[in-house]
């Protein structure tokens, strides 16, 4: 059963999802191009006026097209959750919880649909956001390697400087994202059952209650964790907030949102109240 | 062989401070057509919800064929409520598709067939349908499955005459001995020859229960007839 | 069988209506002697009543012996005369009955009510020729 949940919130999903993602990438590829025609430009020795106006005028479209990446996983985010609430607490959730289902596998679907997504969309982002650098930049090759291999060695520093692997800075940020799901999940959820009008402003003043409370936890617990690093040097104290602080946030991260969920499962199955 | 398909007992249901069910105590056995008849705001709607699974009570027990309300009464129970619970972005063959998915008792020819005798084009999308074309969809999806007990809440409210005909005809025929349809609606008059027994429910309790012929003996009028004395205001 | 007129109104118990309707169907030739009965399901989707009430309707019929089950291939009228007759004779008198109520709440007395129904025969004078042949058999009891 619960694959056939996956299955069905899939295909209510992709409609606008898949479309969306691929126009990003679309734009994305078109931005490559412009920014590769911006840097031949403006890198040539007498470049004519014509092609200087139309290179400066693409400045704009690379510009938009990085905010649009940007704001595509907000965006997709915020899809999810729509679909969430539509599925769940208007009238189609008539039909939702009425299916001969555990309640507990309802969620469960919405929240594996959710992380796919949302990898999915990290993926994108990022593969965008590279493609465009690389292929952008290049100058006489097709791809410029020099790039690809300069934001590696970025990377790299900071690991090496502080004997931090980025590993850690990719859990932590996939225990937010994780988070941030089910926090979601959870404040609609609430929302819908004790709002009787303006539940998504409900929904919405509880996502930030909950948010700011988790803030206040890491923050008191990353106090109390720099204590024995106040009586080394400055260097400990700095590598160990780069090392260990992604840690434990991501273990308080991880908590909350387990906290959540199972909150959220046992409000979904016993104080169900659709209008 | 009458099993008991849905019974109450001591069954309360508050919404926050205000009690909607109060201590009702009812059952019903198989292989009847019920009428849930009653005032707007007299429980009605509650009592169905409860019964699909929708609500939890405040206290006391309802019960589908001997077991509370879970995923595996829900396999049971085929429930048509009041308003429209398919996606509008879904073609009528992708609805057809998901009762398809997860009923196993869905009788996938049967719907298309009714579909077809209403004309409704399967490949439409479900938002470019009319409310009363809408309605009908539904009532064919829940019609098909061959469920235990059918909970149709005001199937014939917001319909044409031709279309009520229809409804009460497919209600008839697909009658089958060992399951139930309980009806809920207010509009008694169209609906009180199909009925076998009919519940009266009032101030979240059942006023009366009552097989129609007997009823229709014992007071010398028509269910209708009745239901105007008995609420009288 | 030809679509079969019901006369239901719910404020009596519904099965006697509708026996009263099929014992009506039958004597006027619409489902004559010998002809075969409609399955439950279908007379009760027909009437647009539970089948359960159907049911119970042509129990009374069989009861009376109106209608017989044969085997397994049916219900059928009956082609017994006496029985028929019988069912005739009762539906008549409570057709006439109702009249004689009807004319009797406007005050009308026997003989009035004699006149009445002659002239009204007599102005019916074509029509009914045809219905009467139709039953010479069944007069001749």
């Amino acid at each position: 059963m619960l694959g056939k949940l996956i299955k069905h919130d899939l295909s209510a999903q992709r409609r606008l999802l898949i479309p969306l993602t691929l126009a990003i990438i679309a734009a994305s590829l078109l931005c490559a191009g412009a920014l590769r025609y911006i840097v031949y430009v403006f890198s040539s020795e007498s470049p004519s006026d014509l092609a200087v106006m139309s290179a400066s005028s693409l400045i704009m479209y690379v510009f938009l097209n990085a905010i649009a990446v940007i704001a595509y996983p907000t965006v997709v985010t915020i899809l999810i959750m729509v679909h969430f609430y539509r599925n769940l607490y208007t009238d189609e959730g008539y039909l939702t919880f009425t299916l001969p289902v555990r309640t507990g596998s309802i969620l469960l679907s919405k929240f594996l649909t959710a992380v796919l997504w949302n990898i999915i969309s990290s993926a994108v982002v990022l593969g965008c956001f590279s493609f465009v650098v690389t292929f952008g930049t290049a100058t006489d090759t097709v791809v410029n390697t020099e790039a690809f291999t300069a934001m590696s060695d970025i990377v790299s520093f900071f690991g090496d400087m502080f004997g931090a692997s980025p590993i850690l800075y990719l859990v932590e940020l996939a225990a937010t994202s994780l988070y941030m799901t089910v926090i979601l999940f959870l404040a609609i959820t609430i929302g819908s059952i004790i709002a009787k009008k303006h539940k998504v402003l409900a929904s919405i003043g509880l996502y930030y209650a909950i948010s700011i409370a988790t803030s206040l936890v890491t923050n008191i617990v990353g106090i109390f964790m720099m204590i024995p690093a106040l009586f080394g040097d400055a260097e400990t104290m700095f590598v160990s907030t780069v090392t260990v602080q992604p840690l434990v946030d991501s273990i308080i991260y991880i908590g909350f949102a387990a906290a959540a969920y199972i909150l959220t499962g046992s409000l979904m199955k016993n104080k169900l109240n659709l209008p | 062989m009458s099993e008991t398909i849905l019974e109450a007992r001591g069954l309360f249901k508050s919404y926050g401070a205000e009690p909607v069910i109060r201590g009702m105590n009812v059952s019903l056995p198989a292989g009847r057509i019920i009428g849930l008849l009653g005032p707007n705001g007299s429980g009605k709607t509650t009592l169905i919800k409860l019964a699909a699974g929708l609500l939890t009570p405040t206290s006391g027990e309802i019960l589908v064929c001997g077991t509370e309300p879970d995923e595996k009464t829900r396999a049971l129970v085929s429930y048509l409520p009041e308003r429209t619970y398919l996606s509008g972005w879904m073609k009528v063959t992708d609805a057809v598709n998901y009762f398809s998915d997860f009923y196993a008792d869905f009788d996938r020819e049967r719907a298309l067939t009714m579909m077809m005798h209403l004309g409704i084009n399967p490949a439409s999308r479900l938002r470019t349908l009319s409310k009363g074309t809408k309605e009908k969809v539904q009532l064919i999806l829940v019609m098909s499955r061959r469920a235990r007990l059918y909970l149709l809440d005001e199937p014939i409210g917001g319909v044409d005459p031709a279309a009520r005909e229809y409804i009460l005809r497919t209600i008839i025929s697909n009658y089958a001995e060992n399951s139930t349809v309980l009806i809920s609606t207010h509009l008694i008059s169209d609906i009180e020859s199909v009925l076998d027994e009919f519940l009266f429910i009032r101030d979240g309790q059942i006023a009366m229960q009552s097989p129609a012929d007997e009823a229709r003996e014992k007071y010398g009028m028509s269910i209708d007839g009745l239901f105007r004395e008995v609420y009288r205001c | 069988m030809a679509r079969l007129k019901w006369h239901i109104d719910g404020t009596s118990p519904l099965y006697i209506q509708l026996a009263d309707s099929l014992r009506r169907e039958i004597i006027s030739g619409a489902c004559g002697p010998g002809c075969r009965i409609a399955s439950v399901r279908e007379l009760a989707a027909d009437a647009k009543v539970n089948p359960n009430t159907m049911q119970r309707a042509l129990f009374e019929l069989e009861r009376e012996g109106l209608i017989e089950t044969r085997g397994t291939t049916g219900k059928y009228v009956t082609e017994d005369g006496g029985i028929l007759a019988r069912t005739r004779r009762e539906v008549l008198d409570s057709v006439a009955d109702d009249l004689i109520a009807r004319l009797s709440s406007f005050g009308c007395g026997a003989d009035e009510i004699s006149r009445l129904i002659a002239d009204a025969a007599a102005r019916h004078a074509g029509g009914m020729g045809n219905r009467e042949k139709a039953f010479e058999t069944e007069k001749k009891e």
